[in-house]
């Protein structure tokens, strides 16, 4: 691999070049008429303008990202995460271009992406799942089958789905109906497909997900879980790694459940199997992300390692040359994703000039970020500013170190998750690690 | 020649008093024009910049709707485009060729071409000036 394409931008696209470069590696990057100005523009090697501003023009577009490959001379593509990261088509593509896709094959993505293709898989592997039905034709059958054998609550979720989008909880016969034809619309607007199924409802789980390595040589491992139940909304906020309060047991079985799930299925990139788990400690397998995700960060800070490297070199065909065995997690580290959103109005995005950027340091801080003072948060991008990743001996530590961390950033011009975030860290149930998906709503009335 | 002397301080006194650019002053024989040096200096960037608001109003390019290698030649070997030539909205000026496609670069704009920016087969990114028209 001579030179790869970033099909990108913000701040996981500096996080690939940095990897890029510290493997000797030559950088693309890719963006649209809004982003010239950014970071990842002036980092990479060579740059290539792919669109007008709207993420369709530009980031989504398919054929530019091809021709920016094709005409820098770039063997590969990193698809980061979001835009065409968990899209089976553009992994094909790119395969048919003779350019390294460095992420799971296209089978994969197209298998793992689909809820209801991946919860048959989860069943045939032996991997716990809520349950369920296959995809709803018929409201009354539901019904009858909810009634039978699963029992109300239920949550409707698109096959499709994602972000939370297509995502309803119904706790009767009656929300049934009201709620499906919601996520069917919502399913069919976001992703083109309407198709929902339902599944027993978890109340007050923890999210609870593992990070998963393959090679293309069927060796498959897994480095630890991440704790992400400090959710708005489905949007995950803070993630924390390992898990508080699991018990050794649980974790090596989740581990155990996703390496199982990842080899049956050919897995060989990284990628996350995120389970849900019930007040007895139960998991149930959820879903799967086919591709790096933002909080790759606090699996990096306790085991050392690098994941977006090991991707590169994994997609290159290497072998991966460590066992399960040598993975020993260490200390604690916690994300804190810093947007510029309005808490104090619906956590509304405030797009916009930073006017004063001072980030923290010291010891255990790590910040990846794409800002600078003077920078232009975009209104038709996501409003993250950058993640703050603080590592400690333990979990006391880390939270200490990230609200020194939170104290110390200076970010003037726009609204920050950053008071947010200092409330949660100050909060009594948060410190002793009482907290599910439902934490936000429940303390903050969010 | 003393009185004029006078004169021509009191002039200038008035002239930076009241700051003035220039003061024609006749009486009788006596003709005095006094202007300030700076006036000069102020004149020429007021021209410069009429220049240059001049230029970017006449001249336009037609961008790079597509990345690629940008063609103006047909297979032929003759140019689609050449310096002088008159074109209209809508008219082809090119090809952009990515993966083997040849894509027709259409113009936006009506003029004249006055440069061609890029060589034939230099590569383009989108909006990047193809052509210079006016």
């Amino acid at each position: 691999m001579k030179k790869i394409l970033i099909a990108n931008r913000g701040e996981i696209a500096i996080r690939i070049i940095r990897a890029a470069k510290e493997l000797g590696i030559k950088t693309v990057a890719v963006y649209s008429e809004a982003d010239k100005d950014s970071l990842h523009v002036q980092m990479a090697d060579e740059a290539v303008c792919i669109g007008a501003a709207s993420a369709v023009d530009s980031y989504l577009k398919i054929p530019n990202i091809i021709a920016a490959a094709e005409i820098t001379g770039a063997d590969a593509i990193h698809p980061g995460y979001g835009f065409l990261a968990e899209n089976a088509r553009f992994a094909k593509i790119c395969r048919i271009h003779e350019l390294i896709y460095i992420g799971p094959n296209h089978e994969c993505i197209k298998n793992m992406g689909d809820k209801a293709t991946a919860r048959e898989k989860a069943i045939e592997n032996n991997v716990p799942v809520t349950n369920g039905t296959g995809i709803i034709t018929n409201v009354e059958e539901a019904k009858k089958e909810i009634e039978e054998r699963i029992g109300y609550p239920v949550m409707i979720k698109a096959t499709a789905g994602g972000g939370g989008k297509g995502m309803r909880i119904a706790r009767n016969d009656e929300e049934l109906e009201r709620n499906m034809v919601a996520a069917q619309n919502e399913a069919e607007a976001a992703f083109n497909n309407p198709d929902v199924f339902v599944e027993k409802y978890v109340e007050n789980p923890k999210h609870v997900e593992i990070q998963i390595i393959g090679d293309k040589h069927g060796n498959v491992i897994h480095l630890g879980e991440r704790n992400c139940s400090i959710q708005r909304k489905n949007q995950k906020l803070i993630e924390e790694s390992p898990s508080f309060k699991l018990p050794e047991k649980v974790r090596q079985e989740m581990g155990d459940a996703a390496v199982r799930l990842a080899k049956a299925i050919n897995y060989d990139s990284a990628g996350t199997f995120e389970f849900l788990l019930d007040q007895d400690n139960n998991f149930y397998f959820m879903e799967m992300n086919t591709r790096i995700q933002v909080e790759h960060t606090v699996t990096e800070a306790v085991t050392g390692l690098d994941i977006i490297k090991l991707q590169i070199v994994l997609a290159e065909g290497d072998i991966l040359n460590m066992t399960q065995e040598d993975i020993v997690p260490y200390g604690h580290a916690i994300e804190c994703r810093i947007n510029a959103e309005d808490t104090e109005h619906g956590f509304l995005p405030c797009p916009g000039k930073i006017t004063k950027y001072v980030t923290p340091g010291g010891i255990g801080i790590r910040i990846d970020s794409h800002t600078y003072q003077g920078y232009e948060i975009s209104p038709y991008y996501d409003s993250m500013i950058g993640k703050i990743i603080a590592f400690g001996i333990d979990r006391e530590e880390a939270i200490a170190r990230m609200k020194r961390a939170l104290n110390e950033f200076i970010i003037e011009g726009v609204e920050t998750t950053i008071p947010f975030h200092l409330k949660v860290l100050e909060n009594e149930n948060y410190k002793k690690g009482n907290v599910t998906t439902a934490f936000i709503e429940k303390e903050f009335g969010l | 020649m003393e009185k004029e002397e006078i004169m021509i301080d009191e002039l200038v006194r008035i002239l930076a008093d009241k700051n003035l650019s220039e003061i024609n002053y006749e009486a009788e024989e006596l003709k005095i024009k006094i202007k300030k040096d700076l006036i000069e200096e102020v004149g020429e960037e007021v021209i410069l910049e009429e220049e240059i608001v001049k230029e970017e109003e006449v001249f336009e390019y037609i961008k790079s709707t597509n990345i690629g290698k940008f063609y103006f030649f047909d297979k032929n070997g003759v140019p689609l485009v050449s310096v002088g030539q008159p074109i209209k909205i809508g008219q082809v000026i090119g090809y952009i060729s990515t993966v083997g496609i040849k894509t027709p670069m259409k113009s936006d704009k009506a003029g004249v071409v006055e440069e061609i920016l890029l060589k034939n087969g230099d590569t383009t990114d989108y909006g990047k000036a193809l052509i210079k028209i006016k």
